[in-house]
């Protein structure tokens, strides 16, 4: 899988020569992995990698790659997240965006998981919908919807905010996972090259269903991140 | 302990944060001292041996990286189209001065200062082959249309136009009016109040209320009834000063590309109605594309008609654009329109008054009227208003109406509402496109 992986990253800047394209990306270092209200991090630090192609005619594919740390410990690895979609400005300004992501876990290959997603922005605000036909190796249909604002506070300081609701549209008391609220409301900034992110992330299941594999404890937490950008 | 190094290290992110916001605050505070310093020695922008060079600004989207919801404040990918600003610069022996994204258009606008070293024509040409480059270009320099004539005994444009007739039925409401010109004067007695924004898209030249915007803006939207000085053609319309031009000695009036992309960039991203460029120029690709797009969204530009340029100058010569003369004379085309522009008393610096002459305050004319016509009929397109202006016939006797704008006809054939005397106006005048 690595190995896929390790072309895809070399495809990307091959293909960067292109007529305005562009490629972006970031090295971070976060005290949390925190995902969708849950640490697949264990709540420990973790480095992360991203890198992102832009085609000058909308579409765009990138690869994200990090340490995670499970509930057990044979699972600890690697995960990478391939995407890829289309996204457009209307005259309005109003963008739209449709994608797919690819999960996958190095170590835990029954975790592997796509999604697929659609979303819209305005100004500073943005919503995405996902679907997953079998979420994180749970064996049920998943919806991901969120919301997500942010508002600049000074010139290199903005406030953010996200609200993300997971639900099991087939699920069955007892037999899935919890459906999930997560909040974070943070403060970012960016220092030249570098963006610093501090955010407080609250975590509240709907419903008391068996917890899987994957879910590792869940609490509000203060996540600390720093980016390099390139 | 599983979760001490994190803990850790959230402890160390809050205090880092801190450190670096006040560092911030401060270095704000100095910049708003070295900016109050600025004030008494305002210089203007340099635009020679400048040129913007224009990177494809991706529309955001998904990043799983960074917390990002799209605005473009925060927009992670700015680093990397800075970085390969730098290596373009770097190559062709420019300095990179600064940017500012334009998702109108879906560029980031780059300014580089050229060397003596090289011709302008080579450096863009060898720019221009980049790969990497949206497209390169020089900045042009705009001047404001205002003749510096003596000023004569006052002649009322509202006898022409009929104005409190028309302010029964309308008066600009619910419409914003952009104003791309030099710094309007926010606390003039009779702008107090009028406008709702504005911005300064002048770097290192502080926000002043000046002649040529003052002006503009008092012919559009001075205060109607508060006992003081004049009345704007749309009394009730939103102002949005945006200040893309600065005042030079002796009066005149400048602007670049640059500045006057920036503004119209903002106004496009603002709902605006109608947008006021009372200035002339050379024809420009920046701008001419983010007119392009401000005429697709069904926004009203008016131009200044430059007497001194064969095509009347840029915008006034883009297609789209409502160009606007002060006087009728033989080499004007039939859909140039003529308005009120000579002698006409507006708002001046210093809570003053005074007479100015020229096709910028023409424009002004025009663009209240839009603001008008915007009230009455918003879902009205550029096209249906064109066809549906109706001007005066032509060798009259009063400059003042020979060839120009008949405004209450205009209203009464767009919008079916009569405000003024319109079987005598309508049969007097004749459509705007007719020979």
């Amino acid at each position: 899988m690595l190995k896929y992986c390790v072309i895809l990253v070399i495809s990307i800047f091959a293909i960067a020569g292109k007529a305005c394209a562009q490629v972006s990306g970031s090295i971070t270092l976060a005290s949390d992995y925190s995902y969708r209200g849950i640490s697949l991090s264990n709540e420990q630090p973790v480095a992360q990698l991203n890198l992102v192609y832009d085609a000058p005619d909308g579409w765009y594919a990138g690869a994200f790659g990090s340490k995670v740390k499970l509930t057990s410990s044979d699972s600890d690895g690697e995960q990478i997240l391939l995407y890829s979609g289309f996204s457009r400005r209307l005259r309005s300004g109003l963008i739209w965006e449709a994608g797919a992501t690819a999960a996958l876990f190095r170590k835990a290959n029954d975790l592997n998981y796509g999604e697929v997603f659609a979303g819209l922005m305005f100004d500073n605000l943005s919503a995405r919908i996902y679907y997953s036909p079998n979420y994180i190796g749970l064996n049920s249909k998943t919806l991901y919807m969120e919301a997500n604002a942010d508002y600049q506070l000074q010139e290199h300081l903005d406030l953010f905010s996200h609200i993300g609701w997971l639900v099991y549209p087939d699920g069955k008391v007892g037999l899935v996972n919890r459906n999930r609220v997560d909040l974070r409301v943070g403060v970012g900034s960016n220092f030249s090259s570098w963006k610093l992110q501090l955010a407080y992330s609250i975590t509240r299941p709907q419903y008391s269903y068996k917890t899987g594999k994957y879910q590792n404890n869940s609490r509000n937490s203060l996540v600390f991140s720093a980016s390099y950008l390139f | 302990m599983k979760a001490r190094w994190s803990n850790r290290l959230s402890q160390f992110g809050l205090c880092l944060f801190l450190t670096l916001t006040a560092l911030s605050g401060a270095r704000l505070a100095s910049a708003d001292t070295a900016v109050e310093q600025e004030q008494n020695t305002a210089k203007e922008p340099e635009a020679k041996r400048r040129i913007l060079v224009m990177l494809h600004l991706p529309a955001p989207h998904f990043r799983p990286d960074v917390s990002y919801s799209g605005g473009y404040s925060n927009d992670v990918s700015r680093t990397a189209r800075r970085r390969i600003a730098e290596e373009l610069a770097r190559t062709h022996g420019l300095k990179l001065l600064e940017d500012w994204p334009m998702p109108v258009l879906n560029v980031d606008c780059f300014v580089m200062e050229e060397s003596d070293a090289l011709p302008e024509e080579q450096t863009i040409a060898s720019l221009s082959k980049d790969a990497r480059v949206a497209w390169v270009q020089t900045i042009n320099t705009f001047d404001a249309q205002a003749k510096s004539d003596p000023l004569f005994p006052v002649q009322p444009a509202n006898k022409y136009w009929q104005l409190d007739e028309i302010r029964k039925i309308a008066t600009g409401r619910n419409v914003v009016v952009a104003i791309i010109d030099s710094g309007v004067e926010i606390k003039h007695p009779d702008l107090a109040g009028q406008i709702s924004l504005n911005q300064n898209f002048i770097d290192g030249n502080p926000y002043v209320g000046e002649n040529h915007g003052t002006g503009v803006a008092g012919v559009i939207a001075a205060r109607a009834g508060n006992g003081v000085g004049i009345e704007g053609i749309a009394p009730n319309t939103h102002v949005m000063a945006l200040r893309a031009c600065w005042q030079e000695p002796e009066n005149k009036t400048r602007c670049n590309s640059f500045t006057i992309g920036k503004a119209l960039n903002f106004a496009l991203t603002q709902g605006v109605q109608v947008i006021n460029m009372s200035l002339s120029g050379p024809p420009d690709r920046l701008l001419k594309q983010l007119l392009d797009a401000a005429i697709s969204r069904n926004i009203k530009i008016v131009g200044a008609m430059d007497p001194n340029r064969a095509d009347g100058g840029f915008p006034a010569s883009h297609p789209g654009v409502f160009a606007v003369a002060d006087s009728k004379t033989r080499l004007l085309t039939n859909d140039i329109l003529v308005a009120p522009g000579r002698d006409i008393p507006t708002t001046a610096p210093g809570a003053r008054w005074s007479f100015v002459s020229g096709s910028s305050y023409s424009a002004a004319h025009i663009s209240g009227m839009m603001a008008l016509l915007s009230e009455l009929k918003p879902s009205a397109s550029l096209t249906q208003i064109r066809a549906d202006m109706v001007v005066n016939p032509v060798n009259q006797g009063d400059a003042n109406i020979s060839g120009q704008v008949n405004l209450c006809a205009t209203l009464s054939k767009l919008t079916s509402k009569c405000a003024c005397s319109c079987h005598l106006t309508a049969a007097s005048a004749t459509a705007v496109n007719q020979p």
